[in-house]
């Protein structure tokens, strides 16, 4: 039995010990010209989504200007935020970016829930991957058609409409309860997981309005499966421009955006954050790019990372003033 | 170790599983029926399970009979998947790959060196292959914590 | 329609787009046999290889990726019980005691007959009845989720065989740990135990590969010295004989067209089609016995079902722009990285893209099908390895798939609960089948109940009253009486003959 026992210990230490050595072999990466090795682009969110698919198609065309391949991987979990998470925790050189969306970016932690890292402490913003508008859209058959006409009916009776959003907390979930606050209307709150069976549904008439994000609902619309009203942003969309912002409908100053930033660890050198900004702008200046932007609802944002951490600062300031004046953080 | 009553003990481990998924459930907002909060499933669910759990316990006890586990072969593949989280989260894929090969070839008494080390070498260099080359997957061969 | 089929039939005859299906089924294949790595990985990791080519040829691609994964898990499940996916667990009922029992080779020839058949039915739903079908699914609401989901978990119950209570304990953990992570209608975090990782939800291929691979794994070394696979790879010994044939073409069929029809139900469909059309062999069968020793309708039907709902599924993803799983979502993302949103205009606008893509499913279930005959006698042959050689492999590939899965060292942690707990239910006669329908089909149980008591304003019998709703629910509900009657009869049965001794299965 011993004899057991004494052959385990020492195979088990013989793997650790060969596990060691294997690991000499690492060679430290010389601080030279950056980039000199592949570099991570790490999505929170799994692929094939609309983050998924901002971040290849921009790391596709970063990976032409930086001359090594910029990599997708997927890290998805908790709103993004487990992606956001193993970003902030990785060395600050340039070699692990992320993409953080305003979940990940904000709303987790305004919301008081633990994200785990300090956004501005822990991540340094280097530019903005586009933006993206959101669709108020209701389901075929309803009387109204006009944002108002909508508002006039939840205000004639609070159980006649209800909304779903794709979730608890997300952007589409406050930007409509932000709108619901400042009419002074009531709509039941239908909470779904994510965009996809929340379109089922608003197209199967079970639920009488949503947010939808712009590319789908344009053509669902564009098909007639739904009625738009309105769009969430500044200004009209170019996938349905016939379409009014909610301000023109009466809501002056009324924005909700979606959009991703990229981010790299806290310390990220200032040249090496001036190289990837310079990549990520070109890529958002090119052709192709801005072909599968247009058909995806993207804006092209182009920044320094100066002017997207103050971009962050404003949406931060939105986005936390719409939670606070609701009242729903934890 | 030895169990007298292995099915007796499954049980009981179901029962402490519901129990503590009750206990914390509590926690959770019940609702109603008509509107029900997030405790509302966990609470009934937990619920069933101890209920089941339990008479599993009682019909075991009263008709006990030895099963037996191959505690070798569960203990070391169970440390080397653990072993393999460890060693991949710090050192890399390579040394992850040696570690979970070496240590599930302790399931069996007379493995052998030289087969696990042959093992190893021509596994690692497959999921290199594989993984690093040909789905150019980023996860790092090698690290250092 | 001809012309459209025609149309089809060029695009995807083209020689690029035909070696594009091929690579796809082969890479498919040969990623899906790894042991937990299902098609879902399989298509993930290959995403990338899609960017540089033509949007119909990059679907072609992956859909090619995607049935071929979908055949591979299957052989891994048959022959060494390890599926990937929840309808590879239904699988792995029955094709794993026949490998056990010297007829992987049948197995897998079954499995391959089946897939093809299943496939081919869901092609021409989909070619014939797309755009209805689409608005039938559509016309599912909440109400109608929650009666379907209850129907597959009353089917899960006698999924699993053995004892009612025993079946019953694996369903109710399985939804109680399908509870874990963000509860959707209120947003609160349940069972989180503060972990990031957990908000989403237990990982799926963590729960099946530590129930399944582990607990496989360490019962087989036991036996590894003394197991001797003595079956000769002859084409002979890979035919299935006569009896067989007969004893296939009937689950075959209620098999393809259970999974043609729940296919097409975004998200619930491709879940529930292989565990009902198990159940429902089970109902119709004489010798209700033989099911989980080694019977062959218990592959065919799953595997016909299987393969049908794979082709339906990419009805609502391709005619009203709905993904109907994880892995639709990912060829919904291809097309999008291509510059085309998907969506109901997607037929009339981009019709080479729709007719293309479906001419290719038949093409590519032929090549999965030519494909695979011939490389039987190759898998079998992995059994014939002496299992020393493969059970570390088996163990470190587990381990990888995991963690490439969501690029996530939390999850491989899990595989070590699942696996010891998965261990030890074995030992003591618990099937793991139950506990992951349970599992899938919990949150969304819970999430369309609520969510329809919700829209119904707390009033339960303005659901019940929807004729759809009523009759899922009639459904379910005479299942569970006929489950309940057959379980007190099998009690008092074997009451009478000789007890069973537990974990012996």
């Amino acid at each position: 039995m011993s004899n057991t026992s004494n052959t385990i210990t020492r195979r088990a230490l013989a793997a650790v010990a060969m596990a060691g050595l294997a690991t000499l072999n690492v060679g430290a990466a010389s601080a030279q010209e950056f980039p000199s090795q592949p570099i991570t682009l790490v999505v929170g969110f799994p692929p094939g989504g609309s983050t998924d698919v901002v971040a290849r198609i921009l790391a596709e065309h970063m990976t032409g200007t930086l001359g090594q391949p910029v990599v997708v991987e997927n890290r998805p979990g908790a709103g993004g935020t487990v992606g956001i998470a193993h970003v902030a925790a990785s060395d600050p050189d340039g070699y692990t970016l992320g993409v953080s969306g305003v979940g990940a970016s904000i709303l987790v932690a305004a919301m008081g829930r633990d994200t785990g890292y300090d956004f501005d402490a822990e991540l340094d913003v280097v530019g903005v991957m586009g933006t993206l508008g959101l669709v108020i859209a209701g389901r075929n058959g309803l009387e109204a058609t006009t944002l108002p006409e909508l508002i006039a009916t939840a205000a004639a009776d609070p159980e006649a409409l209800s909304y779903g959003s794709s979730g608890v907390g997300t952007p589409g979930h406050l930007a409509m309860e932000y709108l619901l606050d400042e009419a002074g209307v009531e709509m039941l709150h239908i909470p779904y997981q994510g965009n996809t069976p929340l379109m089922n549904d608003v197209l199967g008439g079970h639920v009488d309005v949503a947010l939808l994000t712009t590319p789908g609902a344009a053509e669902q619309v564009r098909a007639g499966g739904i009625v738009a009203y309105a769009v969430s942003s500044p200004e009209r969309s170019p996938l349905m421009p016939e379409i009014p912002t909610v301000a023109e409908g009466g809501f002056d100053g009324y924005s909700a955006t979606l959009w991703n930033l990229l981010v790299t660890p806290e310390g990220t050198p200032d040249d090496v954050q001036a190289a990837l900004s310079e990549a990520l702008n070109a890529a958002q200046q090119d052709a192709t790019v801005l072909e599968a932007f247009a058909s995806a609802g993207l804006a092209p944002t182009l920044t320094s990372p100066a002017e997207a951490t103050q971009f962050l600062e404003d949406e931060r300031a939105l986005w936390s003033g719409v939670i606070e004046q609701l009242g729903i953080a934890e | 170790m030895h169990l007298a009553n292995l099915r007796f003990t499954v049980a009981g481990i179901l029962a402490v599983i519901g129990i503590s998924a009750f206990v914390i459930a509590l926690g959770y907002e019940f609702g109603s029926a008509r509107r029900m909060g997030p405790g509302y499933f966990p609470v009934v669910l937990s619920g069933i399970l101890t209920l089941l759990a339990v008479s599993e316990m009682i019909s075991a006890a009263m008709k006990p009979g030895a099963i037996a586990v191959d505690w070798r072969p569960f203990m070391a593949i169970l440390a080397a998947v653990a072993g393999f989280a460890v060693t991949m989260a710090l050192f890399g894929m390579i040394p992850a790959f040696f570690v979970v090969i070496g240590l599930s070839t302790l399931s069996e008494p007379r493995f052998g060196w030289v087969p696990a080390l042959i093992l190893a070498v021509v596994t690692s260099t497959g999921a290199w292959l594989l993984f690093s080359r040909f789905l150019g997957m980023t996860m790092p061969l090698f690290d250092w914590p | 329609m001809w012309e459209n089929i025609l149309l089809g039939f060029a695009t995807a005859m083209t020689v690029e787009n035909l070696m594009y299906c091929f690579v796809g089924v082969f890479l498919g294949t040969f990623i899906g046999v790894l042991p937990g790595l299902g098609s879902l990985a399989a298509i993930s990791m290959l995403l990338p290889m899609s960017f540089y080519l033509e949007p119909t040829t990059a679907l072609i691609l992956l859909a090619g990726i995607y049935y071929g994964g979908e055949y591979g898990g299957s052989i891994a499940s048959i022959l060494l019980n390890l599926p990937g996916t929840p309808s590879a667990a239904v699988t792995c009922l029955d094709g794993n005691p026949m490998a056990k029992q010297g007829r992987a080779g049948v197995a897998l020839f079954v499995t391959a007959i089946a897939s093809f058949v299943g496939g081919s039915v869901g092609v021409v739903a989909l070619m014939g009845f797309g755009p209805s079908i689409a608005q039938l699914g559509l016309s599912f609401g909440p109400a109608d989720y929650f009666a379907l989901m209850l129907l597959g978990l009353v089917a899960a119950v006698t999924v699993g065989g053995g004892s009612l209570v025993k079946g019953l304990i694996m369903v109710v953990l399985g939804l109680l740990l399908g509870t874990a992570g963000t509860d959707v209608t209120s947003g609160e975090f349940r069972y989180t135990f503060g972990f990031l990782e957990l908000r989403d939800g237990v990982s799926l291929v963590a729960i099946a590969m530590g129930l399944f691979g582990i607990a496989e794994v360490v019962s087989s070394v036991r036996e590894a010295g003394t197991r001797k696979i003595t079956e000769k790879v002859t084409m002979r010994s890979m035919m299935p004989t006569r009896a067989d044939m007969r004893r296939t073409v009937g689950p075959m069929a209620r098999g393809s067209s259970i999974g043609g029809f729940l296919g097409a139900l975004p998200g619930a469909g491709t879940v529930i089609a292989a565990f009902l059309a198990y159940a429902t062999e089970i109902r119709v069968a004489k010798d209700k016995t033989r099911f989980g020793k080694g019977a062959v309708e218990g592959v065919a039907a799953p595997e016909s079902a299987n393969n049908a709902a794979a082709q339906t599924a990419f009805i609502p993803t391709l005619t009203i722009g709905i993904p109907g799983s994880a892995t639709m979502s990912i060829m919904l993302g291809a097309l999008m990285i291509h510059g085309i949103t998907p969506g109901p205009l997607l037929v009339t606008d981009h019709p080479t893209i729709f007719w293309g893509l479906i001419a290719s499913f038949w093409i590519g279930n032929l090549f999965l099908l030519v494909l695979n005959i011939p490389l039987i006698g190759l898998w079998v042959k992995v059994l014939q390895f002496p299992y020393k050689y493969i059970y570390p492999v088996v163990i470190a590939l587990i381990c990888i798939g995991v963690f490439s899965m969501r690029t996530s060292v939390f999850d491989v942690g899990l595989v070590v609960i699942f696996g010891g707990l998965g261990y030890l239910l074995q030992r003591t006669g618990y099937s793991a089948a139950p506990l992951i329908l349970g599992f899938v089909l919990g949150p969304m149980l819970e999430e369309n109940l609520r969510r329809a008591m919700l829209m119904a304003r707390g009033d339960a019998m303005r659901m019940v009253s929807d004729p759809v709703t009523g009759s899922i629910l009639g459904l379910s509900a005479a299942m569970l009486i006929w489950a309940i009657y057959g379980g007190v009869r099998n009690v008092i049965r074997s009451r009478q003959v000789k007890d069973i001794p537990p974990g012996e299965t």
